[in-house]
């Protein structure tokens, strides 16, 4: 035992000599740097940096938007409207007036981290990363990883050395928020790093606001700012970002409150007050995320009655489960959050009215001596899940008062990821508590077309509503945003209306940040902007 | 006897063959696909399957058990669903950060249990020996993940005296026996040495206790023995034993440190485990687990031939 | 943390068969067992558990669900609510009795099987010999190669979270180390002087079995797994602490100490509660067991 410890002292040492020593040189070229920044985020790992993250969104906002960008970028810069989608890698585009299928994107000019320029042939190359099977640099894990963001597209050309197109399979109007986390890495840095992925991503380069500087596995992603960032606005005020992944959110309240780290992503409500107390800064604003209920349509699924919908939708007492959450949550009124710019009008009022819900029930034909048996699949944590068990808990309660009883099947995340993919029939369960994103309507809403029951998609519970179809396909048709907005509100208005889900409620998001920090604006995003932060010393 | 050594040493492969092919019934037994960790929850079925058949997740098990076992010979231990990336070197490192929490751990364990468990035997059935024991058994029976929770609270966000997390301060991509690393090591090792503490002791005691009451000891106190003389034959009798149990207790802290890892967000194997768990990252999962209960065979073995070598009456077959 | 009393409990037995009458042996350990305090009165505290959480639905002020926003962590000592009030508004007090149900279900039944499970096994092994045993060892050793913690981590993570999934995993974690110890002991008893000599006498095995061994095998088997019940309930409550133990709403003490985490800065005390009632459980089956081992074995 004792020479096994003491062989691993030795090579501690002389892994932590050579990395001394390339700390070094790299130090000494960094501009003298004051406090940096430090953030505890809810992942479990650094996500992948390969400019296809996973770890869902919050991979995204820290191994997508610090080293990358996309095509085009979510505007992060203000809290008080909805953000919106604006010119990123591409500095403006069009769709082709002969044919909506094609559209034209004007690269602008940047470089990438390593100095090699962002051009049409680097665009075209990471199109094929992902798209081509043949091309040298497709990586099939990382082609699953941005699947989803480019199943739409059809085909890809250079036009000239700052033009590209891209077509898409059907009139695709939604094409550009698919593209805002579809990122571009460095063609010179993978040949650098002799053609292979998995070694790019332990040396990564792309163009974004946030250089990479080194990697500690599960621990720690080290960023310093790029000062030849293209949009000179968003040049990082701090010289040095850390990211350290902590999935457990007392372990994060413990570390911000030890000093070890300056912003916390993800809080739990019931550790708020008390940081508040001790002077921390806590901020929250609306995005775009959905908790609820996917439920079942297929015939054997009381669920398949709209008044058993409506019925359980009027028997959530939203309030209390706000009330539970600290407040820091907005009660659902519908599909989207009240605030977004696509709500609409729908007629079907969300309040909490357990005698409604009642009649309703005895109207479909139940009552206190034959009660609505449903089983929802939950699970015990997850990303944009909240707090799962103990809001679940509240609503079993709510609903058995108005006679609906509920049991659950607890999974672990990816196994309800699992089973929310192969549809409400394998899954023999009435729901499914799978909180929806509402940042694009392309992966959130979408999954209501009846064409993408499982197995062709993603529509969990077999819905087949002409109506939503129809309002669907305007969006898709639309290419005006303002236009497209309006006809957004049509599809939340459908979906509400019918009760097409047991929507509860919208999360704030709140973080926590040490008094240390000025300029922090947190936008109504997944993603946010950590370039405006300003530490103290 | 030297026989029974390299019958006992050659037995370890198949041993090692049968626990491999646990590892892997273990993780294909389970419900959830793999590849929905990998990709968003939209991603269109002929994507999915694709991916699925590069990654040779449609073979039949048997063919799939084979080809994991020749890569493994081989020293490839995988890639991983999640990361796509060979999982060796990152189980290397997670070992390396386990293994110093486990050494630190065990050790301190080691050292608490043999100081409390020698005072308690020399002075066994007086009020001492019963606090002294009543520690141990109260530090076996103690939810020690929870114990950590406390000590966070108490230590880190209360006094501010110690990190609430992690392996080392913030740029330092790799362990050394500095104090700006050993101030993260110290809460979760006391946490971890809680356990093997209370063991040793009750071994160390019951022990010391025996040996001090054999007919020898009493003889050589007649001869006029001094203390130091009769001290040095207790540890020399009872450190084979000791060591022994102090072998278990290693293999168990490494793979039972998962508990401690998550709470204090350790970058070990405990934690790879747990996220590999949760992802259902397969080849992770697989890799991790044969990989300690492999450390745990050896260290099995180990123990075993010490005992072998101390006492050669206990009869082995 | 398993196995390392099995020489111990060895000598139990071979304490009760030198005693040479079993009435004589069982008187002495009750007369031993009734002089050592400690025992006496852990076992009382988990007689007293036990009843209480038996009789949890006539005791329990309220059901084990029932809660309200509005009233959620009070502090211990408010009117109505002795023990305070937990994040969703239930009495703490009857969340700890119910959940003493699910906890010591979980915490002795993989032990209950394990001790019928291994124990039969292991006898088998220990008294056929040869073949059988050398068949029967090997594959134990097999499940016996992966540490505690690691294994139950393992099943329970492929077989995903629930209270049957729990209890089979941590009965796997049991089996291989009661089945060593049954062998061992069945073993040792095998080979004593008075089973060789009503073997000469020409009695049948399973006469053997029943007159001999069975008796002398039993209360040392019956220790060890007594052992394993602290440890038991530490490694369900930490499964379900990662998640993967039992599912809620089913009230269970490693559940509560998961899910009141976040509380631990406004109501440290009652996030602290389940955690006492664990480590209080685990403390009395350890010092029982203790005592037990000590009555039994007339080493001492």
């Amino acid at each position: 035992m004792k020479s096994l410890c003491f062989g691993t002292t030795l090579r501690g040492f002389a892994a932590a000599a050579l990395i001394a020593a390339t700390a070094l040189s790299a130090t000494a070229e960094r501009a003298a740097a004051g406090s940096p920044l430090r953030i505890a985020s809810s992942l479990s790992d650094i996500p992948n940096l390969w400019a296809a993250p996973d770890g869902g969104f919050e991979g995204v906002r820290f191994g997508g938007y610090t080293i990358f960008d996309a095509l085009v970028l979510w505007d992060l810069s203000s809290a008080d409207r909805p953000s919106r989608l604006v010119p990123g890698l591409a500095e403006s585009w069009s769709v082709d007036p002969a044919d909506p299928k094609r559209w034209i994107f004007r690269l602008r000019e940047a470089r990438f981290h390593d100095g090699s320029p962002w051009n049409a042939d680097a665009a075209i190359w990471n199109l094929d990363s992902v798209k081509n099977k043949d091309a040298p640099q497709f990586h099939p894990g990382r082609a699953g990883a941005a699947g989803s963001r480019t199943q739409s597209i059809a085909a890809y050309g250079k036009i000239d050395d700052r033009t590209i197109f891209i077509e898409t399979k059907q009139v695709n109007g939604l094409l550009l928020y698919e593209l805002s986390s579809l990122f571009f890495a460095s063609p010179a840095r993978f040949a650098e790093a002799g053609n292979d992925w998995n070694a790019f991503a332990q040396n990564p380069s792309g163009t974004g606001p946030y250089r990479f500087v080194s990697l500690k596995k599960g621990t720690e992603l080290h960023l310093e700012a790029n000062r030849d960032y293209w949009n000179p606005a968003r040049v990082p005020k701090t010289q040095d970002l850390f990211v350290l992944p902590v999935p457990d959110a007392n372990t994060r309240v413990a570390a911000l409150r030890s000093g070890q780290v300056d912003l916390v992503d993800t809080l739990p409500p019931d550790a708020i007050p008390s940081l508040q107390a001790a002077g921390y800064t806590i901020t929250e604003n609306t995005y775009p995320h959905t908790w609820l209920w996917r439920l079942s349509f297929t015939e054997d699924s009381p669920f398949a009655d709209i008044r058993v919908r409506k019925a359980a939708n009027l028997a959530i007492d939203r309030a209390a489960i706000v009330e539970f959450l600290g407040g820091h949550a907005t009660a659902a009124e519908g599909f989207a959050p009240p605030d977004a710019p696509w709500f609409g009008k729908p007629d079907f009022k969300l309040a909490y009215d357990p005698e409604a819900a009642k009649a309703l029930l005895a109207e479909a034909g139940y009552g206190p001596d034959k009660p609505v048996e449903v089983k929802i699949v939950i699970s015990s944590s997850g990303g944009g899940q909240m707090v799962p068990l103990s809001m679940n808990e509240i609503i079993q309660e709510n609903l058995r008062a108005v006679g609906i009883n509920v049991t659950y099947d607890v999974r672990d995340f990816t196994a309800m990821i699992t089973m929310l993919r192969q549809g409400a029939k394998e899954a023999k369960a009435n729901g499914i508590n799978v909180a929806m994103t509402m940042q694009e309507p392309a992966t959130g809403i979408v999954s209501y077309t009846s064409t993408l029951a499982p197995p062709a998609g993603s529509n969990w519970g077999f819905y087949n509503d002409p109506e939503f179809d129809a309002a669907l396909k305007a969006v898709r048709a639309e290419f005006d945003p303002e236009a497209q907005e309006r006809a957004l509100a049509r599809v939340n208005e459908a979906l509400t209306n019918a009760a097409a889900a047991l929507l509860v409620v919208h999360d704030k998001g709140p973080r926590a940040l040490s008094p240390k920090l000025k300029g922090f604006v947190q936008a109504r995003n997944w993603y946010q902007d950590f370039t405006t932060i300003e530490v103290a010393d | 006897m030297l026989f029974y050594i390299v019958r006992r040493v050659v037995y370890v492969i198949p041993i090692a063959l049968a626990v491999s092919l646990v590892c892997f019934l273990l993780v294909h037994i389970a419900p959830g696909d793999p590849i929905d960790a990998m990709v968003q929850p939209d991603t269109p079925q002929e994507v999915i399957d694709r991916v699925r058949s590069e990654y040779g997740l449609d073979r039949p098990l048997p063919v799939q058990f084979g080809l994991w076992l020749a890569k493994l010979v081989q020293g490839d231990f995988g890639t991983s669903l999640i990361k796509g990336r060979p999982v060796l070197p990152d189980l290397v490192s997670a070992s390396g950060a386990t293994f110093v929490l486990a050494c630190t751990g065990g050790l301190l364990g080691v050292l608490a249990g043999c100081i409390l468990g020698g005072i308690a035997g020399v002075y066994r059935e007086s009020w001492l020996d019963r606090v002294l024991l009543g520690t141990a058994v109260a530090g076996v029976s103690v939810p020690h993940y929870w114990l950590g929770m406390v000590m966070v609270i108490i230590f880190s966000v209360n006094l501010n005296l110690l990190p609430a997390m992690g392996s080392g301060p913030g740029g330092s991509t790799a362990w050394a026996w500095d104090w700006a690393h050993l101030r993260y090591l110290i809460l979760p090792s006391v946490t971890l040495a809680v356990i093997p503490a209370g063991i040793v002791t009750r071994t160390v005691r019951g022990l010391v206790s025996d040996i001090i009451s054999q007919d020898y000891i009493t003889t050589l106190r007649g001869k006029g023995l001094r203390r130091a003389g009769i001290v040095r034959h207790v540890v020399l009798n009872a450190a084979p034993t000791v060591l022994a149990v102090v072998g278990l207790q290693l293999a168990n802290l490494m793979g039972g440190s998962i508990l401690v890892e998550t709470v204090f967000a350790w970058p070990g194997t405990g934690m790879m485990l747990n996220t590999a768990i949760f992802q259902r990252d397969l080849p992770v999962l697989q890799a991790t687990t044969l990989l300690l209960a492999l450390f745990f065979v050896v260290l099995n073995l180990v123990v075993d031939l010490i005992q072998t070598a101390i006492d050669p009456r206990i009869s082995r077959r | 943390m398993s196995t390392t009393f099995a020489p111990e409990v060895l000598g139990a037995a071979k304490a009760a068969a030198r005693a040479g009458g079993q009435d004589t042996y069982w008187r002495g350990v009750g007369r031993r067992l009734l002089r050592d305090r400690v025992t006496l009165v852990c076992g009382a505290i988990l007689v007293v558990m036990a009843l209480l959480i038996v009789l949890a639905p006539l005791i329990a002020p309220y059901g084990p669900t029932d809660g309200s926003i509005a009233r959620r962590l009070k502090p211990i000592g408010t009117p109505g609510y002795l023990l305070g009030t937990d994040e969703l508004g239930r009495d703490m007090l009857s969340r700890l009795l119910y959940g003493g149900r699910f906890s010591w279900f979980v915490g002795i039944t993989p032990v209950v099987l394990a001790f019928f499970i291994g124990g039969t096994i292991g006898i088998i092994a220990g008294f056929a010999g040869g073949k059988t045993n050398m068949a029967i060892m090997r594959v134990t050793d097999v499940f016996y190669a992966f540490p505690s913690v690691l294994l139950a981590v393992a099943v329970s993570g492929s077989l995903g979270a629930g209270i049957l999934n729990a209890i089979m995993s941590l009965t796997i974690v049991f089996i291989p180390p009661i089945i060593r110890v049954a062998e061992s002991v069945t073993t040792g008893v095998r080979n004593l002087d008075y089973a060789e000599a009503a073997r000469a006498t020409g009695a049948g095995a399973r006469s053997i079995v029943l007159v001999h061994v069975l008796p002398n095998v039993l209360g040392p088997i019956f220790i060890y797994a007594t052992s394993l019940v602290g440890v038991s309930m530490i490694i369900a409550s930490g499964l379900s602490f990662l998640g993967l133990g039992i599912k809620p709403p089913d009230p269970e003490w490693g559940l509560m100490l998961n899910t009141l985490r976040t509380a631990i800065y406004s109501q440290p005390m009652i996030a602290t509660l389940p955690g006492i009632c664990i480590f209080l459980t685990s403390v009395c089956f350890n010092f029982v067991s203790d005592g037990l081992r000590t009555a039994m074995d007339v080493r001492a």
